[in-house]
């Protein structure tokens, strides 16, 4: 074992050496289980993905059960709710999923153009990082991303709209204001306001009229 | 010695003396030394959260002959944009230059604002500015600049009212919001945009019921979607990218976090007027197909009458610039109207050093004489 005190030059070319020696070992180690690791990702996405579908489905089957009194309207929005967050679930493993995709697609490009290319680790870094970027932004154009981002935004719509029912039925039972009734004031307050302005706006024009 | 060696010792030196630079650097500035849209102004006119600002002129700056300038920015992002650095600042440059510059400040509208509409924000708020500011300097127009979502509104007042707008200037501002269909896919991102791409999938319920759904569009949401534009980038800011931008020169430090700073203070966008953006104008593009009204009146951008100055930035990957550069086509031929591209992003345009100032000086050699 080499003292780094006293040799730290060879101490400095042993690790590198180390280092090198590993990174190639789990490159190689990478490369040849790659195929595997796609393919068990594959599966369990779409495993993820199919247990998912199956609850939203359950969950959706209940639509027709009959509504209790006591309960006062929370069961059917828990059950909204629940609905809604497997959906969103749903939609954001299929984002990831395909992000999953999309890296390991920059991986193999990079791969494939930086393989000759003996630089410093941190230019090696800078490297990946610009080819991940450019992979990235071009995948963001493709239909396959657009349309499963739009899923993901409306599933997030209807999360979010079904929690603020949940939070209504509660704000309501305990006589709390809803904000829907503060949109109804807000809006009173808004048309008036407007009214004014107008108003003045007239007034305005008439003294202008009138002064000439 | 092995070369490998060498270049793997000076990295790890480098970064050690990054990282100690970083360190010093964030323990020694304060939030308070982070300052932002400095340059001194005066507060002339607050309607509800609304405030017109005139920015004082620099003493021994003679003034020029030149009518005022109203500057309105956007509802996403502050208009300290155009003032985030001492060295950078598109308003101290026209202040040098002579010219009168008011901007407006459109607030931070929170739920009960969230029936404000385009309407009010240019039949009420922005024409209220311009009462004042005529009514100020004795005159029946002045020159608007308009900047993003802020030009829209701009060129809709200018088409309603053009004898209140002498010379007008809209920059990186989207006109035609579907322009980049007929555009090459090949393009970069840039040129075809993402944002208009996205909210084009999307019906107008489903759009209504995900403004509704926040009871605005909030400025958290706005600021995730810059961030997935540049998602590898955003990714790595806070980390590989971090004591690159922490260490060294303490004014390159400032900058960095004043465009934190800046980015931090994100308004909401009240719902209704977030519902004409999104889908009225990005959805179904209706400022071109002359089906975009205010208060009951039709916008027709071939009544802008005044000269017409429209910039745009060559790698704007928000507002593609040939969404910008389509105004052209809806204009009176015989018009005065001019392009100005600027080699720069987005916020580049207002920012980097080069493009700042040319875009500052075209806009001032713009603004209409008295």
């Amino acid at each position: 074992m080499i003292n780094p005190f006293e040799s730290p030059l060879h101490y400095m070319e042993e690790l590198r050496l180390q280092y090198h020696d590993t990174f190639e070992k789990i490159t190689a180690n990478f490369n040849s289980n790659m195929e595997l690791w796609g393919d068990t990702q594959d599966k369990f996405s779409n495993l993820w993905l199919e247990n998912f579908e199956n609850l939203s489905l359950a969950l959706s089957q209940t639509n027709a059960s009959p509504k209790l009194d006591t309960v006062m309207g929370f069961d059917s929005k828990i059950k909204d709710l629940a609905i809604a967050s497997t959906n969103l679930s749903m939609c954001a493993s299929e984002l990831q999923v395909l992000f999953l995709r999309i890296w390991s697609e920059a991986y193999e490009k990079f791969v494939v153009t930086s393989s000759d290319q003996s630089t410093t680790s941190k230019d090696a870094i800078n490297r990946w990082l610009q080819n991940a970027n450019s992979v990235v932004l071009e995948f963001q154009q493709s239909d396959d991303y657009l349309d499963a981002k739009k899923r993901y935004a409306t599933s997030l719509s209807s999360f979010q709209s079904a929690y603020k029912e949940l939070i209504k039925v509660y704000q309501e039972n305990n006589h709390m204001p809803t904000q829907e009734e503060f949109d109804d004031l807000s809006k009173t307050v808004y048309l008036l306001k407007k009214e004014l302005r107008s108003l003045k706006r007239q007034l305005k024009d008439k003294d202008v009229l009138k002064n000439g | 010695m092995d070369n490998a060696v060498l270049a793997q010792q000076e990295e790890i030196s480098d970064y050690f003396e990054k990282f100690g630079s970083s360190l010093n650097n964030v323990i020694s500035t304060s939030d308070n030394e982070v300052g932002i849209g400095e340059t001194p102004k005066e507060t002339v006119l607050t309607i509800d959260k609304v405030t017109l600002y005139r920015y004082l002129p620099i003493s021994g700056i003679e003034p020029a002959n030149k009518k005022p300038l109203l500057i309105a920015y956007s509802l996403i992002g502050s208009y300290k944009m155009l003032d985030l650095q001492k060295d950078r600042s598109v308003i101290k440059n026209l202040l040098l230059k002579g010219i009168e510059v008011y901007v407006i400040d459109w607030g931070h509208p929170n739920k009960s604002d969230k029936w404000l509409s385009f309407d009010d924000y240019i039949l009420s708020y922005l024409a209220d500015c311009v009462d004042f500011i005529t009514a100020k300097h004795a005159l029946s127009s002045i020159s608007l600049l308009g900047i993003c979502e802020g030009g829209v509104f701009a060129a809709c007042y200018a088409s309603l009212h053009p004898e209140r707008v002498s010379s007008l200037s809209l920059a990186v501002t989207p006109i035609d919001f579907h322009a980049d269909i007929d555009t090459d896919r090949e393009d970069s991102q840039a040129s075809v945009g993402y944002l208009n791409r996205l909210l084009r999938r999307f019906s107008r319920s489903e759009l209504e019921d995900m403004i509704d759904s926040f009871g605005y569009l909030p400025g958290e949401t706005t600021g995730l979607v810059f961030l997935e534009m540049t998602l590898v980038k955003s990714l790595t800011k806070y980390n590989w990218e971090l004591l690159d931008s922490l260490a060294g020169n303490k004014e390159k430090v400032l900058n960095f976090l004043r465009m934190e700073k800046w980015l931090l203070d994100r308004p909401h966008h009240p719902s209704e007027a977030a519902k004409q953006w999104l889908i009225d104008l990005y959805n179904e593009n209706k400022l071109v197909t002359h089906e975009f009204e205010l208060d009951g009146n039709k916008v027709d951008l071939a009544n802008l009458s005044m000269p017409v100055l429209n910039i745009y930035a060559k790698h704007d990957h928000i507002v593609p610039p040939c969404t910008s550069r389509a105004l052209k086509d809806y204009l009176d031929a015989d018009l005065d109207y001019e392009e100005l591209e600027l080699n720069a992003g987005h916020i580049g345009a207002f920012v980097s050093g080069k493009a700042n100032q040319m875009f500052s000086d075209k806009i001032a050699d713009w603004v209409s004489e008295t």
